[in-house]
């Protein structure tokens, strides 16, 4: 978890506006917003496969 | 001394929930010069938080002069902290679980709610979810950005 506030060139690195924004293994991957479980594991294992 | 973070009430609260607790924890924190007054808020509140349990401990270092600790346990941004099973032994369980920065507000939930799971071993996920992330073969690193509003 990264506070924004307390980070912010590195939101602004990310690209990060609306919260809860998740960056997966650096940048390969992300999405915005509170994903059901399924669809979050979804989105890590496309983040691996790339 | 400064005022707490944490009023009687959240304290009351917290001891509550900190009950269902069953394994001891370390919240080893590095603090930053670079970000002082963060941190400095930031020891405050997770000392409050411990005081509500005696299976929580606070170690405070510094980002700086502790940094060869700070790579070992994988903090690298400054006020931040991982949450670590304690053994019998006095030795680190970890987990992977790190915040940076200060959980302010519904981030503050988020806080107890990773003391619960890691203490009580419980992940929350579905049998299938765990099978898979067991069987992940690469490295996994995520981030999740928020704000205390």
């Amino acid at each position: 978890m990264v506070e924004a506030t307390d980070f912010p060139q590195l939101a602004q690195e990310y690209l990060v506006s609306s919260v809860p924004h998740t960056i997966i293994n650096h940048g390969a991957h992300d999405f915005v917003g509170a994903l059901p479980e399924a669809a979050m594991l979804a989105e890590i294992q496309r983040a691996i496969n790339e | 001394m400064p005022e707490a973070l944490l009023n009687e009430s959240i304290m009351q609260q917290l001891k509550g929930v900190f009950e269902e607790m069953i394994h001891p924890l370390d919240l080893l924190l590095f603090g930053s010069q670079h970000n002082a007054e963060v941190s400095s808020y930031l020891q405050q509140l997770l000392e409050e938080v411990s005081a509500a349990s005696d299976l929580i401990q606070v170690s405070v270092q510094d980002m700086d002069t502790d940094a060869a600790l700070a790579k070992q346990y994988r903090v690298d941004k400054a006020p931040g902290f991982a949450i670590l099973g304690r053994q019998p032994d006095g030795s680190r369980v970890d987990f992977g679980v790190r915040f940076a920065g200060f959980p302010g507000n519904y981030e503050f939930t988020s806080l107890v709610n990773s003391i619960m799971r890691v203490s009580r071993r419980e992940s929350g996920l579905k049998d299938e979810t765990r099978t898979a992330l067991a069987g992940l073969t690469k490295p996994v690193h995520l981030m999740v950005f928020v704000t205390p509003t």
